[in-house]
């Protein structure tokens, strides 16, 4: 970026030193807008060249920074202009470390820079302060221009050079627990538990009308019907705290008698039948 | 005055529908569709009452909601191929299978169903 910087800025130098034929970029007026957390708006001006900001915005990871504007080749602002180079360039104030931005164009020669949660967070929250911001855009035919937007405060702690070497004891590791989840009282719970479970008493209630007994299940059913429960057991089994891969041993010990009682429980009912 | 006679006969109309309808299907349908048609409001009943638990509780623990009233839908499902199966006016679609094999089936679904349930639990 800083050597595209520096040929953009040898290549407009040249052209403004070699001669008058070069045309002046004129910026329409330039909306800023901070957003609060809750939608409202805490800065919302709209500028024109060479206003400046009315107020010095505080910007936090949760107040997004916007910036748009339009770019024209004329002083009526008939003509919109695409640039070659659409920079918002922040200047911390008291360290001149530079965030540059680069802007996003939408309709031909219309720029948008927003500074969201995420752009905040990787180039602004390490180097609190206050910042300059200017409009740094250029064309090779229309040359270049400068405008300085004015200063936005930006909150956040200062961050530790990832290459300083602390010696000795460290700050304490405290682990924040997150919120408790919040829960229905007991009872609700518990009515629920119950409600859930009625259907199952409802339904033995139903085939016991219809004439379902268990007295009438042979032997050869009821092993096999003893195997699939033990199925169900081992997968609540499963459920309370035996691992994967025992229980994968015990279904695969199950598998064949289980197939196997199966087999010869239905087979007996279907040939009863035929 | 005339409305309310209408409403009425209307109620009349439907209770009479209703109670015939319950007569004809205990009449007609086979003992077997009817155990699993209880079985499916059984799954129907369960998924129920967890959705109102959810909507009215929360939803917390989000997976254990999941895995129950997924098990409910996949329990009616099941029974719902069952039926299907082993329906006689569905003989003709099904020419292979037999009632037996089709329980076979369920069976084996329902293992599966129940472990990927259990594991989804938490």
């Amino acid at each position: 970026m800083r050597l595209l910087r520096a040929v953009f800025a040898s290549a407009v130098g040249l052209c403004v030193l070699g001669g008058s034929s070069l045309a002046a970029i004129h910026v329409g007026p330039v909306h800023v807008k901070v957003m609060e957390r809750t939608g409202d708006k805490q800065v919302s001006q709209t500028l024109e060249y060479p206003q400046k900001l009315a107020s010095t915005p505080k910007l936090t990871a949760s107040t997004p920074f916007s910036l748009a504007f339009t770019a024209f080749s004329d002083a009526s602002h008939q003509n919109a202009l695409a640039l070659d180079q659409a920079l918002v360039v922040m200047r911390h104030a008291s360290t001149g470390d530079e965030v540059t931005l680069a802007g996003k164009m939408g309709a031909h020669g219309s720029y948008r820079v927003d500074v969201a949660r995420k752009q905040f967070r990787a180039q602004l929250a390490g180097q609190p302060g206050k910042y300059t911001v200017r409009l740094v855009l250029g064309s090779f035919d229309q040359g270049a221009l400068v405008y300085p937007v004015g200063e936005v405060q930006v909150a956040g702690k200062q961050a530790r050079a990832a290459d300083t070497v602390v010696y000795g004891r460290r700050e304490e590791i405290r682990h924040r627990f997150g919120e408790p989840q919040k829960m229905p009282s007991v009872l609700v719970s518990l009515a629920f538990a119950v409600l859930a479970a009625a259907p199952l008493g409802a339904l033995v209630a139903a085939w016991q009308r219809m004439g379902v007994r268990v007295r009438s299940v042979d032997g050869a059913a009821a092993g096999f019907l003893a195997l699939v429960a033990a199925y169900m057991a081992l997968a609540a089994a499963y459920w309370v705290g035996v691992r994967l891969l025992p229980t994968l041993a015990y279904v695969l010990a199950l598998a064949l008698p289980t197939y196997v009682a199966g087999q010869r429980a239905l087979s007996r009912r279907r040939a009863a039948k035929q | 005055m005339a409305s309310q006679k209408q409403t009425q006969t209307q109620t009349d109309t439907q209770a009479v529908a209703l109670r015939s309808l319950a007569r004809r299907y205990t009449a007609q349908t086979p003992r077997r569709l009817r155990v699993i048609d209880a079985y499916m409001a059984f799954c129907v009943a369960v998924g129920v009452v967890q959705f109102v638990y959810c909507a009215a509780a929360g939803s917390f623990p989000y997976n254990a909601f999941l895995a129950g009233f997924g098990s409910a839908v996949a329990c009616f499902v099941f029974a719902a191929n069952l039926r299907m199966k082993t329906d006689p006016q569905n003989r003709q679609q099904f020419p292979g299978s037999s009632a037996e094999g089709a329980f076979g089936e369920f069976v084996f679904c329902h293992v599966v169903l129940h472990f990927v349930v259990a594991n989804f639990l938490g």
